[in-house]
Parts: C-alpha cells; structure tokens; sequence
C-alpha cells in the first residue's frame, strides 16, 4: 500500500482530535473522504491496525502519560479518554502495558516503548517494507564486550554508542567495518531502560576500560531485518511494539531487544546500516 | 546494589558477598560536563554466563595508592584533605581517569558511620625518572 498516504493522514488527524472527546470512525471516514467500508479497509491496510485500535492505543498512551505526570484520579483518567467504566479501562490499560493503571501510577515509569505516538507519513511510508511476520532464528550464546548507558536522557542512545564503540576498538581490530556489533536494549521495572553496544569479547586482544562485559544467552527469537538510517531500525521497532507483538499476543513487557547492526560498505549513504532486531520467543 | 539484594537469585559467585566495590570513571567528554560514571558492584569469580542485566566491568591489575577513611572522614572531603595533601607531599600523580572505594565488614553503614571504616583506591601515574643533571 504506497498510494496517496494523505486520506490517511487526515483521518489520523481526525482521531488524534478526538482522543478526549466522542469518536465515530464515520467521522475518520468523513475525513479521509471515503466511505466507511472502503476507509476502514484503506486504514486497515496502510496502518496494519483498525481505526478503532489505533484509537485505544492513542488514548492508552496519552492515559498512561497522564497518570504519571497528574495527580489525577485514575476514574476521572479513565472518563477523560471516553472509557465508560473503570474496569473497561483497567482491563484495557492491562493488555496494553502489562500492569493495571493503579500499579503503574505507584511504579511511576513506564517503558516507553510501549507508549504509542501519534504515527507519522515517514512510519506510514516505510511499513509496507517492514514484513508482516518476522522469520525465528537461534542466537548462540556470546560474552560481550562494549559500552553501556542507563536511564531515559536519551530517548536513543543506541546511534551514539555504536559510534562511540566504533572508535574504540579501531585500535584494536584491523577488520572492524565487517564485524556485527550487538546492541542490547534492557528494561526492567527498578531502573528503566539501559542500552549496551559491543563485540564479542573474544574478537578483541585488549579490552578498553570503558568497556563493560555482558553475557547474552542463547534462545529462540523472532527476528525482523531491515537495511537504512537509523529511522528505519526506529520505524521496524515502533511497528514491532505497537503492531506485532500485540497481534502475536506476545506480553507487552519485552524485557529484552537484541539488535545486530552491521554497516553497508560503498550503500552510497552514510552511515547505512543493516539491522538485525531479536525479541526473545520466552517459553 | 538495591537491585542485587533484591534479586539475589540473579548473583554470580561471588569471592566475598561482604565486599562492594563503587568505581568513579571520568571520561574526557563527561569531564568537561563536570560528570562521571559510577559504577556499583562486587566481586565475581567467572566472567561469564551472568544474567543479561548485570554488567562486568575490569579493573586493571596496577599500582594504587590506598587511603583508609575512619568514622567521619567518609563523609568529609577526604579527597581534597587527606588524597590531596598526601599526593602534594609524594610528588607522585593520581590517574585520573577512574578511582573506586572498597566497602567491606568494616563498613557499618551510612547511620553508623561513625564506627565505620572504608577503603580509598586511587591508580597511580608511574614515578617519572628524576630529570639527568644539567651538562
């Protein structure tokens, strides 16, 4: 689906106008001038979500926001985003974030991750190049090493790290423009997201004192690939966590993304990457 | 060190689950920003197969200059009075890149820092030769 995204985007307008307020999908139909049969499908197929579960995603995420930054009830949160009853919401904020709202006000973080934003023409553009399902794979287990950084000051510190890696062992491998490098994205509930770039510990004859070392595990994986900027790798994750892994009724709460990042020799674009991303198939 | 005793099925072994290590790293970048980088920990036996959110970090076999801090010294500015003068009074430099305070049974606890004593690592430059006499 390549078409004019602009029917499209004037809907998503629509929606995000009313996520405090009534919402008939008629009216995003109205908005993108189609009638509502043919925009749902249209909508269906350019967004790979309905109009009605873009909508309880927008207003989940713009609910979860609000418990953590007022100090408003969660009732009237709830009302505010047009849920009829407390429970209606609580059971929907669950599916979506894994926690019902009540804990997640005490927890006060939220992985954002799983915060939806409003979806943009460059998403729209590139998800018809993101594949529907991804292909599993077998990682083997590796020790690391690499650099590390936690915390949410960066919303994403993963460009910056492999940068910064890269410099690093430079002086240490004749051949590193062909090495993958691992990029490792951890959330727990304790201290939010932290983020590790590195290489096998075995490639390296000196490790940097920077450098942390980190163990990942072997295990099953789904894994999506993908070939550009760093947009394109921020696209395939917004699509995993907000399409996928909610349609693959996959738990909300991925503690772990492994990322392979190799850069593309002579692509003709700087700093071309081809991404490997890995969410662990638990069970 | 809250996440670790809190999940204490996620440990390694350990070579003495007493004894705590807080590393101070400054990095060229971060130095200018006036920041560093702790990082908190213990010490473990093997490298290898740790659970996937605890990190590794390696401190380098070197010389240190090691400072024991009694009672109220922890919490005064030990850094400037006693490292300080004692580097002044050497003539040996401190690396300063990183520095890390050993915590060990002797460490009661920041409400009885009183009866409580730490250790003080710092890296030390090595000695520079005495200049040759002038000709």
């Amino acid at each position: 689906m390549t078409g004019d995204l602009s029917p499209i985007l004037r809907a998503i307008d629509c929606i995000e106008r009313r996520l405090r307020g009534p919402f008939r999908v008629a009216d995003a139909a109205a908005a993108a001038g189609y009638s509502l049969f043919h925009f749902s499908r249209v909508f269906s197929q350019t967004v790979r979500q309905s109009p009605y579960e873009y909508l309880m995603r927008r207003r989940l995420s713009q609910a979860a926001l609000d418990l953590l930054e007022s100090d408003r009830r969660v009732l009237d949160v709830a009302l505010d985003f047009q849920f009829d009853t407390p429970e209606g919401f609580s059971r929907a904020f669950k599916k979506m974030f894994g926690q019902q709202p009540q804990q997640f006000r005490k927890q006060k973080r939220v992985d954002p991750r799983l915060l939806m934003p409003r979806l943009t023409q460059d998403y729209l553009k590139y998800l018809p190049s993101i594949p529907l399902a991804p292909q599993q794979a077998y990682l083997e287990p590796v020790e690391l090493v690499g650099l590390m950084t936690v915390g949410e000051k960066d919303a994403n510190p993963m460009p910056g790290l492999l940068e910064m890696v890269e410099d690093e062992i430079r002086a240490h491998l004749h051949d590193w423009e062909t090495i993958s490098f691992y990029g490792l994205t951890l959330y727990l509930q304790e201290w939010g997201c932290s983020s590790f770039v590195g290489v096998p510990a075995a490639l390296m004859t000196k490790i940097p004192f920077a450098f942390v070392s980190k163990t990942l595990h072997a295990g099953k994986f789904a894994c999506f690939q993908c070939v550009g900027s760093e947009d394109v790798c921020k696209h395939t994750l917004a699509y995993i966590f907000h399409t996928w892994l909610p349609h693959a009724n996959f738990s909300p709460q991925v503690q772990m993304v492994v990322q392979l990042f190799q850069r593309v020799p002579f692509s003709g674009k700087k700093g071309d990457t081809r991404h490997q991303i890995y969410i662990p198939l638990s069970g | 060190m809250a996440y670790l005793q809190n999940h204490p099925d996620r440990l390694p072994p350990l070579r003495d689950d007493c004894v705590s290590y807080e590393v101070h790293i400054q990095h060229p970048e971060s130095a200018e920003r006036g920041e560093y980088e702790v990082f908190v920990g213990m010490e473990i036996l093997r490298l290898e197969s740790l659970a996937v959110e605890l990190s590794v970090k390696l401190l380098p076999a070197r010389q240190y200059a090691v400072f024991t801090l009694s009672g109220t010294q922890i919490t005064s500015d030990w850094e400037q009075n006693l490292v300080g003068e004692w580097f002044a009074r050497s003539g040996r430099r401190a690396d300063e890149g990183f520095g890390f305070e050993r915590y060990d049974r002797r460490f009661k606890g920041l409400d009885r820092v009183e009866e409580s004593e730490i250790e003080v690592y710092v890296p030390l430059l090595p000695e520079t030769p005495p200049a040759p006499p002038a000709p």
